[in-house]
């Protein structure tokens, strides 16, 4: 069953219960009584399959705080399995907590996989995978490729599968900030977006709704074939060039999440992701010309 | 082996990976859980040392380097615990 | 629900029974286990009775996550006694790796999926001095500058303030004792160590002899504060007095050995308890050792309770008064009176260095 499927009704009595939500390999159950929480699941996530029983990989929370601050200038706090790791946030950044929070709880917990901090496209059955490099632009980068052709596995999480090396989707929505949320808007007028959140430690976010390919076909590991790390620049051309393998190698495990904890098999699994991949740098200004050069560099 | 120049060895345990790309190569230390990314001509060192025990004029003949480089890198690979002099 | 009958105490009672179980009890159990510090032995006992093909592949990617990470720290473990060694090399005296250090070190029982923290080691009172001089040219440095935790630890304590290692950044715990100079029940950490068996491969670093890796264990247990690891410390006794107790003569010596240590009671305690949560084979003229008495029943439940602090399904009513007692307790053995009060005062009102 799909998440629209239950009504708004249902949708919110469920997240009163716990409403077990499936993304990628993982499922999560969810209780929230946020008005956020709620839109924004019924904006964003309305493709998704939900449950009614089964194993939960996370039993997560995001309501209000007890106390004083349940009313005046009101927080949420988020929790994971009766435990709360974050400090409180203004309530209306509830959402956004959830998918921060359903991160931190797959890059904490989640060592089946080599956890690299990376956005992971793919199309004709080649994944790209674009490290995170603060201020490249990202996922502006990723949220204009998810929105001209090709498949969303994630914005942020690259996971590796230790049993064939194969890139996991999640398929979640893309989260987006500040000025990169004028430049979709105006990239994808249609572009489905959730509520803003304004004076985030990230500044303002929101979040892009996945397209609905890209959930439907969650299951569907694919196969490393680019790394590419994008770097914006104001009027440049798009121009790729070579990024040496070693450096890619070494870039990948200085920025993933489990590289050390997961010792040898870190080493052997993130060595075979840079044998199977050619490494470029990407310099670009304009989206347009980036959505070419990405879909001639997987044709 | 004289005093001056004792033979050199991977140390036991320390559990090597090692891959090449491109005249560089990246190192992986299983006693320490360190990665390391050395030169090319460092790896090809250390796979002549997986063979066997060496001496520096049989290192520096294997490959391609002078014989200061090969004592200096040697030194440094065994402050960090990778290889060791034979005694 | 009593903790007894929790099902994270049911798979570890009965480990071939996790093949039967459904989803939405792994649901539970993986939970438990995770809040209990017992999930990597969980793992370990599933592959052990050859269970991977029969769990759910979402639960079996938890299990070997945890073991993923045990594994890491198995590797930490041994590479640090590698440089403790090279530390200790030419001293006079033995250096013993205790607990989980010890465990993983040299392969013991406890040892398969186990995860923990810090290093402990036991030197000799009079050696103090010299370990920490060598540990400091290896590269350690003290932590807790504070003069008060400083003192704390050094006189009152058992041990020195916990040393962390710059480069490697790694915590080590080095004790002279296993209880406080002022703690109510005096023991014999010289005993300890003239009984201990050398580690193989690492010159002159050593653990302690099998009876007393039970006592000691059983010995922190009772008399530390950390009770979200008391069941954890209780399945680690599960496992080293499941594998010692068919050595010939082991429950003797384990008994005079007690004796001998002055550790009757904590060790009473520890059979009295792994026998009812967990099934441990004790024969029973050990159990005899714990007789029912009110004290006894109130302090086996005050533990018992406590211990549900591991997870909140496994809480009971009884659980947070329980965590205070116990706390007060375990400083209460350590100790005295006109000393403990002033001390959980001052750790109450000072702010926390920021590290």
């Amino acid at each position: 069953m799909k998440l629209y499927e239950l009504g708004l009704e249902t949708l919110r009595q469920q997240l009163h219960e716990g409403l077990i939500l499936e993304t990628g390999p993982f499922r999560s159950r969810i209780v929230s009584h946020a008005p956020e929480v709620l839109s924004g699941l019924w904006r964003l996530y309305g493709e998704f399959p939900i449950h009614t029983g089964g194993f939960c990989d996370f039993h997560v929370r995001v309501d209000r705080v007890s106390g004083l601050r349940r009313w005046w200038r009101p927080q949420i706090t988020f929790g994971l399995d009766g435990g709360e790791p974050f400090k409180p946030l203004p309530a209306d950044h509830a959402f956004a907590s959830l998918e921060w929070g359903l991160n931190w709880c797959i890059s904490g917990h989640a060592h089946h996989y080599l956890m690299l901090h990376a956005a992971v496209l793919e199309r004709n059955g080649l994944a790209v995978i674009l490290p995170g490099e603060p201020g490249a632009g990202k996922s502006t980068l990723t949220a204009a490729l998810v929105l001209s052709g090709f498949r969303l596995l994630s914005d942020e999480l690259a996971l590796i599968d230790r049993d064939d090396g194969l890139l996991v989707p999640l398929a979640r929505p893309v989260n987006l900030k500040n000025a990169s949320i004028d430049i979709i808007r105006a990239f994808s007028p249609g572009a489905v977006m959730g509520e803003l959140a304004h004076d985030t430690h990230k500044g303002t976010v929101a979040h892009l709704k996945p397209p609905a390919d890209s959930v439907a076909r969650m299951a569907e590991k694919a196969l490393p074939a680019f790394i590419v790390f994008p770097r914006w620049k104001a009027d440049a051309a798009p121009r790729l060039t070579p990024h040496s393998q070693a450096d890619a190698f070494m870039h990948a495990a200085t920025h993933a999440f489990n590289y050390d904890l997961l010792g040898r098999l870190g080493f052997d699994l993130n060595a075979a992701m840079v044998d199977r991949c050619e490494c470029f740098d990407f310099e670009y200004s304009r989206l347009s010309e980036a959505v070419r050069i990405f879909s001639d560099l997987v044709s | 082996m004289s005093e001056i120049d004792p033979g050199w060895r991977i140390a036991p345990q320390a559990s090597l990976a090692l891959r090449f790309w491109d005249g560089e190569c990246v190192l992986y230390h299983g006693a320490s859980g360190d990665t390391h990314r050395l030169p090319e001509e460092i790896g090809r060192l250390l796979e002549q040392l997986a063979g066997g025990m060496a001496e520096i004029p049989q290192l520096v003949e294997a490959i391609n380097l002078h014989s200061e480089d090969v004592q200096r890198a040697l030194l440094e690979l065994a402050r960090l615990g990778i290889v060791e002099p034979v005694q | 629900m009593r903790l007894s009958d929790s099902i994270l105490l049911r798979a570890l009672r009965e480990p071939a029974g996790m093949k039967g179980y459904d989803p939405e009890t792994w649901d539970l159990l993986v939970r438990q286990a995770h809040g209990a510090g017992l999930l990597g032995r969980l793992g370990a006992l599933v592959r052990a009775h050859g269970l991977d093909n029969a769990l759910p592949k979402s639960v079996l990617r938890h299990l070997h996550a945890m073991l993923s990470i045990a594994d890491r720290q198995r590797t930490a473990v041994h590479w640090e006694v590698h440089h403790l060694a090279d530390a200790m090399e030419g001293i006079q005296g033995r250096v013993l790796l205790l607990k989980g250090a010890a465990y993983a070190a040299a392969n013991l029982p406890p040892a398969e999926g186990r995860t923990f923290s810090d290093i402990d080691i036991l030197v000799p009172k009079r050696l103090l001095p010299e370990v920490e001089l060598r540990l400091t040219v290896a590269g350690w440095v003290t932590t807790h500058r504070d003069s008060y935790d400083q003192r704390y630890y050094r006189k009152w304590m058992h041990e020195l303030p916990p040393m962390f290692h710059l480069e490697r950044e790694t915590s080590l715990d080095v004790h002279h004792g296993i209880l406080p100079e002022t703690a109510r029940i005096r023991t014999r950490p010289d005993l300890i160590i003239e009984a201990a068996l050398p580690l193989p491969g690492y010159g002159n670093i050593y653990i302690p002899c099998q009876a007393d890796q039970i006592l000691h264990s059983a010995t922190h247990l009772f008399h530390e504060g950390e009770w979200w690891h008391g069941l954890r410390d209780l399945s680690d006794l599960d496992c080293l007095l499941r594998s010692y107790g068919c050595l010939p003569d082991f429950w003797a010596t384990l008994l005079a050995r007690a004796r001998a240590l002055n550790l009757l009671g904590p060790l009473g305690y520890a059979l009295r308890l792994t026998r009812t949560l967990l099934d441990t084979p004790i024969p029973v003229e050990m159990l005899k050792l714990t007789r029912s008495s009110f004290r006894r029943s109130f302090m086996d439940a005050l533990f018992r309770h406590g211990m549900g602090a591991a997870h909140h399904s496994l809480a009971t009513p009884l659980t947070r008064p329980s965590e205070f007692l116990l706390y007060i307790r375990s400083h209460w053995l350590k100790m005295p009176l006109h000393l403990l009060l002033p001390h959980l005062l001052y750790k109450a009102t000072r702010k926390e260095e920021i590290a």
